[in-house]
């Protein structure tokens, strides 16, 4: 009963983590500013390590959100390899800090906009067709959305 | 004007018309809402004024720097999410709107509020009640509104931010006058202090603590690891907001879950055993119950009727022992057991989690101060007298809440025919006759509430002197 509506309300979640931090790298590339980034980079960077390699991932409340959402870890699995992700991630710390090169900088933040719009554009898809579940219904009090 | 300009004009217009479709109010002065409803109702208007001004500001800026053409289709998908989010208002505003105070059970919200409000942590809370079509109570969100809303002022900024402390519960639009049923909403603000509580945090290390232990964990993959967890905190908050309910109100739950769900009819079945992916077999959660009665000392009433199958079944069920708990995944067949394993494993700690939330305002049963309580209470509904005021050897009470609704349902699931047979013209086992008197019986233990509530609230009354309780 209540497995639709929470895989719909996971995927909107990372809907809006993924545009949060695509507007943040948007606004570095077109003027340069870094007001958003400062919260939505090291919120970005901790989610994608907790969903590369949350073993040895510090779970912080920000984490361990990410981390007991299957529906979550799963669309990011099945977009990118891990090398991908690893390699994601590395690219995310070098924009926390800025770059001389405001080249380098730009493509950096046009690589990482790419990777969080092609999960936005997954989850947003997904939240409107939801994978069909096993058909066994819960029994149950409780959370919807 | 170009067209992708003309286009995205267009599309702003269209989520701007959108959003203001779902957070204008309707003309309706007759109804009116309770505090918590009100206030969210404001925050989603002043949510969707604010987003109404980011879509215009987006679009000026559209238009007077085009900029980076390549950058565009990025942030077109932005009105997307905006518009998702606002897709999952959608489904709440309505349903909150409909339960108006005279389609809800005022008088034991407000008794919840109360209650709720004296656990630690909680403070200043209240319950927004909206109505479902389900058959069925809801805690609205798990979590995720909050989350959406903080998420959504990152984007959209200078969106109001989510009204603290406030639980969004659904129940059936049904159940408005009822209150028996209603009990459920118990679990429900479990939900909600699991959350404003942040105990999911201390959970998730005791749950990766058990993961640990299962073969082959170095080398399952991401996905199968947080669908290892998802089962794992999805199972424990169930448990833990069952015995956050027992913990608020007693056996009086357990009697709610029972009717609810009709375990009387299904409790011969091999479902009882079974988990879901989402909620655990209800063998073990009537385990669950039956343990958190009995740490309570609840189980010493309940020994003494005898004459109610609840109190049965909630032991039959109890008893099965948790070698016969199934979970059968088709996902991850083979994970299935192991993570059931955990979770077993794992379900001792949650008894602390709920002592640890609730301390000195888990209600205990208070011995013979319930029992005269109680008994008071079912010999008043027994002569259809509201018992708000209690005389016992020519002296008054008032009962504790939490015994008056106990000793009402006590009354309602052992006695009713003893207040039918005072009644000229009542026939036991006519059902319209036995449904009308239930419903009094609930009516009568509402009003008592509401006639306990006014008494507190008085008693509160700064510089006012206490009010005595034959004043009622």
């Amino acid at each position: 009963m209540a497995t639709f509506n929470d895989s719909r309300s996971q995927y909107l979640s990372l809907a809006l983590f993924s545009r949060q931090i695509i507007d943040a790298l948007l606004d570095l590339v077109r003027s340069g500013s870094r007001e958003k980034l400062g919260k939505a980079l090291p919120d970005a960077i901790e989610s994608l390590e907790a969903a590369t390699d949350s073993r040895n991932a510090a779970l912080s409340p920000v984490a361990s959100r990410i981390v007991t959402s299957y529906d979550q870890v799963r669309t990011i699995d099945e977009l990118f390899p891990l090398d991908d992700r690893r390699q994601m991630i590395k690219t995310l710390k070098a924009l926390e800090t800025a770059n001389p090169n405001t080249e380098e900088q730009r493509n950096g933040a046009l690589q990482a906009i790419d990777f969080f719009y092609k999960i936005e554009n997954r989850a947003l898809r997904n939240s409107r067709h939801p994978a069909p579940k096993p058909s066994r219904v819960a029994r149950g009090l409780c959370p919807v959305n | 004007m170009s067209g992708e300009l003309a286009d995205l004009i267009r599309d702003a217009a269209s989520l701007h018309q959108f959003i203001g479709s779902i957070y204008k109010r309707r003309d309706e002065p007759e109804r009116t809402h309770r505090e918590a409803t009100v206030q969210f109702l404001r925050y989603v208007r002043e949510l969707g004024e604010n987003s109404q001004t980011f879509l215009q500001t987006y679009i000026q800026r559209a238009v007077d720097a085009p900029g980076d053409i390549s950058l565009a289709r990025y942030e077109r998908q932005g009105l997307t999410t905006i518009r998702d989010f606002w897709g999952s208002l959608h489904e709440l505003v309505r349903p909150a709107e409909d339960a108006h105070t005279l389609s809800i059970p005022v008088a034991f919200i407000e008794f919840l509020k109360r209650t709720l409000s004296q656990v630690q942590g909680l403070e200043g809370c209240d319950l927004a009640i909206s109505h479902t079509t389900a058959l069925n109570y809801f805690f609205n969100p798990r979590a995720d509104l909050k989350y959406y809303a903080e998420k959504y002022q990152a984007v959209v900024g200078g969106s109001p931010a989510f009204p603290r402390k406030l639980a969004l519960i659904e129940m059936p639009y049904s159940q408005g006058t009822n209150l028996f049923m209603n009990l459920v909403i118990c679990h429900e603000l479990g939900h909600f202090a699991f959350e404003e509580l942040g105990i999911e945090a201390s959970l998730s290390r005791e749950i990766d603590d058990v993961l640990k232990t299962l073969s082959g964990y170095d080398e399952m993959s991401e996905p199968d690891l947080s669908w290892c967890r998802e089962r794992l905190k999805y199972w424990s908050e169930e448990i833990y907001c069952d015995r956050f309910a027992v913990g608020l109100i007693g056996p009086a739950y357990s009697f709610a879950y029972v009717e609810l769900f009709d375990m009387i009819g299904t409790s011969d079945t091999g479902d009882v055993v079974e988990f879901y992916d989402t909620h655990p077999a209800d063998a073990c959660r009537f385990k669950e119950h039956e343990d958190q009665l009995r740490s309570c000392g609840w189980w010493d009433l309940l020994g003494q009727n005898p004459r109610t199958s609840y109190v049965d079944l909630i032991s039959k069920l109890a008893g099965v022992p948790e070698a016969e708990y199934t979970y059968d995944s088709e996902e991850k067949t083979s994970l299935a057991d192991p993570v059931l394993k955990a979770f077993l494993a794992l379900k001792p700690k949650i008894a602390s989690l709920v002592r640890d939330t609730l301390r000195d305002k888990m209600r205990r049963f208070r011995g013979d101060a319930d029992r005269k309580e109680i008994g008071l209470v079912r010999r008043y509904l027994g002569y259809g007298v509201v018992p708000s005021t209690l005389v016992s050897n020519k002296e008054e009470t008032v009962p504790d809440p939490v015994a008056l609704i106990n000793g009402a349902y006590l009354f309602y699931l052992e006695s009713l025919s003893e207040l039918m047979k005072k009644i000229a013209g009542q026939s036991e086992i006519s059902l319209s006759h036995r449904s009308k008197w239930a419903e009094r019986v609930e009516m009568w233990t509402l009003k008592a509430l509401e006639d306990l509530s006014l008494l507190s609230r008085r008693k509160e009354t700064p510089n006012g002197s206490p009010v005595e309780s034959s004043n009622l």
